[in-house]
């Protein structure tokens, strides 16, 4: 059975659907869908300047194309063009794509868990930033851990030796639990599949020694070590965006292609 | 700081041993002064500001003495010190008289820290009336001992400094970190000559001629010596008591003995024995002892510290459980009733995150009061604890063994395994619970053992 990819979701659908089995949008009832995409892919090579992501599939391969060819584009769960209703990690809104004086620029139209962009190289991050490393999401904190060590009435609290190093990295569970919280003696923390100082065996995206985090009193940097699937940090606001950045948006990655400037 | 000289680690100055290698760390020496007790000494106390004109110089006539003895606690440690009696320059800081807290220029009370000041000068100044009962060329009035219906002197040139604190006790007060499990705490145990007629029930040293223990009325008997060799009179208890607490030091030995009332005790830094009262881990109200349906209990008192006993085999674990390795205190967390701390949006949007992927739990290491520092996540079925082996270790805690505890999920439930650790691993008790004979106990700084009598 011949199949098309639903414009919305990616979802493989048999060409006489009229509608996406997966997410109700519509299909466009006879034209192959990629000769669809052929056909926009060249017009958006005219357009000069334009942009467009192109939602990368498992393995690595190429999916939808979504064309940036208005002044700006929502992504989200409920809304706008780009739109990925099955993905719960969107929020309705998420995020806009747009031009500002012919560059691109994406913003976090406020979502709860924003948008993600692959680093290109070491970046500095703050308290409460966060970042992803394969399918592990970690926080970076670098306050001091406060607390009381005498109650009320003067006794002295009995406690576990303070870590050596105020900050920490710490990974937080889907649904918002935090799991790991690990305070390197050294300020340094390599994450990983295997021999590093945290260690994810099971996650098939992360690479054996995926990235490391150098923690000083008042910054983190984040370095990935050549990693397969690469590192993410969150965009704080908004961010301008090159050719080739990758970008994960709920559990939607995109790559951007800009034509030509 | 103190940097430990053998592997340069650095250790809270209340250490006494290095946590990462045992070496004993030297320390400040107290200050000293050259003086015998003249008749009035001025004191400047560490602590204060030694630039302020207020200052305390405290003047300590001789008369005043006597009223540095605690009569609540009738204590004797037996201090070995047959050849001489002490005639060191005493420290000045002995001759601080601190009789009760109203009186200290300074307050033990206001910020919750007992200050080094405050401690050395309360306990030298117990050390100072001893030491007036010894060395003073003067009769000395009323010593400790006086408390006692006789003088705990032995006949065998055994001089006997009767100091109601050894230095040992006194570092406890100073050493936070205690020893869980055996950190620390003490320097020495102070021995009894060999020959010393000493109550095989507490311990006490009976003075020749006496058939019956003075303080806890067990009959001598010659032929089984006292179990301790430290002789020390915690409590005055009238009858045989049904059960005592040995404390246990560090090196395994045995010390003071604290018999628990046939109905209940509560102990606490409010009880009037020095095992308790000087210790500032306790709560003031800790933990009563009390028997029941022929067993004995021990009931937390809403303390702030609890009461840990050394788990033997296998115990169970719930959601919020603590205990002791080494000097880590660790909380036990079922994930599945840990609640997320990122809001979700309200609008459907899920909380992106790491996947589970089997984790099943948690393990904290509690830095302060209800603050947790590292997280350990527990994913497979059993997850191993120690310093150098396991999933999770401890490479600076020198009181955790190589391999020694581990968490296990079976059929839903969780267990805490001990694996052969030296120093044990300790569950907090939650409400109270049974002890059996033999059982250790930690309250506070200090180990017990639970004797039952037969």
């Amino acid at each position: 059975m011949a199949m098309v990819d639903c414009p919305s979701c990616g979802a493989q659908v048999p060409v006489e659907h009229r509608f996406c089995g997966r997410c109700g949008h519509p299909m466009k009832p006879s034209a192959p869908a990629s000769a669809a995409v052929q056909t926009a892919f060249f017009g958006a090579m005219q357009s000069v300047g334009k942009a467009k992501l192109i939602l990368i599939r498992g393995e690595g391969m190429d999916g939808v194309s979504y064309h940036l060819n208005a002044a700006e584009h929502i992504a989200g769960r409920k809304s706008g063009a780009i739109l990925f209703p099955e993905d719960n990690y969107l929020s309705p809104r998420h995020a806009n794509f747009f031009y500002d004086e012919g560059r691109l620029y994406v913003r976090d139209e406020g979502a709860l868990n924003g948008v993600f962009i692959r680093l290109k190289e070491p970046a500095v991050l703050e308290d409460g930033d966060v970042f992803l490393a394969g399918e592990e999401l970690f926080r970076i904190e670098l306050r001091e851990i406060v607390g009381e060590t005498t109650s009320a009435d003067h006794t002295h609290f009995f406690a576990s030796p303070r870590p050596a190093a105020a900050g920490r990295v710490v990974q937080v569970f889907e649904g918002g639990r935090t799991g790991i919280v690990h305070s390197p003696r050294d300020g340094a923390v390599t994450i990983g599949r295997e021999q590093c100082n945290l260690n994810f065996p099971n996650d098939r995206f992360i690479s054996g020694r995926h990235c490391r985090v150098d923690l000083s009193a008042t910054t983190a940097t984040v370095t990935d070590m050549q990693s397969r699937n690469g590192t993410y940090v969150r965009v704080k606001g908004q961010r301008e965006l090159a050719h080739g950045d990758y970008l994960f948006v709920g559990r939607q990655l995109l790559r951007v292609e800009i034509t030509a400037t | 700081m103190i940097v430990c000289p053998n592997c340069s680690r650095d250790n809270e100055d209340h250490y006494k041993f290095c946590l990462g290698c045992g070496t004993e760390l030297a320390r400040a020496p107290r200050p000293v002064a050259p003086t015998v007790l003249p008749q009035a000494v001025p004191i400047k106390l560490p602590g204060l500001n030694p630039l302020s004109a207020h200052t305390p110089a405290i003047e300590l006539p001789r008369s005043v003495k006597p009223t540095l003895i605690d009569p609540s606690g009738p204590r004797i440690e037996a201090e070995p010190t047959p050849e001489t009696p002490r005639v060191d320059p005493t420290p000045a800081i002995e001759a601080v008289p601190p009789p009760d807290r109203d009186e200290l220029p300074f307050d033990m009370s206001t910020d919750g820290e007992v200050s080094h000041g405050a401690v050395a000068a309360a306990a030298a100044a117990l050390s100072a009336a001893a030491t007036a009962a010894t060395a003073s060329p003067e009769p000395a009035p009323a010593p400790a001992s006086d408390a006692l219906p006789f003088e705990p002197v032995t006949d065998e040139g055994l001089t006997a400094a009767h100091a109601p604190l050894t230095e040992a006790e006194r570092e406890t007060a100073e050493a936070p970190t205690a020893a869980a499990l055996g950190a620390a705490l003490y320097d020495a145990t102070v021995t009894a000559p060999e020959d010393a007629r000493l109550c095989s029930t507490c311990g006490t040293p009976v003075p020749e001629g006496f058939k019956f223990c003075g303080v806890c009325g067990g009959r001598y008997d010659a032929r089984s010596r006292a179990p301790a060799a430290v002789a020390s009179v915690p409590v005055v208890e009238a009858a045989p008591a049904p059960a005592q607490l040995v404390v246990i030091h560090p090196d395994g030995t045995e010390g003071a003995k604290f018999s628990l009332s046939p109905t209940e005790t509560t102990v606490g830094r409010a009880h009037p024995s020095p095992l308790f009262a000087d210790d500032p881990f306790l709560s003031p109200r800790h933990a009563t002892f009390y028997f029941g349906k022929n067993q004995l209990f021990a009931r937390d008192e809403g303390s702030l510290n609890g009461i840990f006993i050394r788990i033997k085999a296998e115990v169970e674990l719930f959601h919020g459980d603590l205990f002791r390795i080494g000097q880590q205190l660790l909380r036990f967390e079922e994930l599945a009733q840990v609640r997320p701390v990122l809001p979700g949006a309200g609008d459907g949007t899920m909380v992106m995150g790491s996947p589970v992927r089997g984790a099943w739990g948690r393990l904290s290491s509690v830095v302060a009061i209800n603050t947790p520092a590292s997280v350990w996540v527990l994913r497979k079925v059993e997850e191993a604890l120690g310093r150098e082996r396991g999933e999770i270790t401890f490479p600076d805690d020198g009181f955790v063994s190589g391999s020694h505890c581990k968490v296990v999920t079976r059929d839903g439930r969780f267990f805490l395994q001990d694996t052969g650790s030296t120093n044990g691993t300790y569950l907090r008790v939650k409400a109270e619970a049974i002890l059996s004979q033999g059982d250790l106990v930690l309250l506070g700084q200090q180990l017990f053992r639970v004797d039952l009598k037969p």
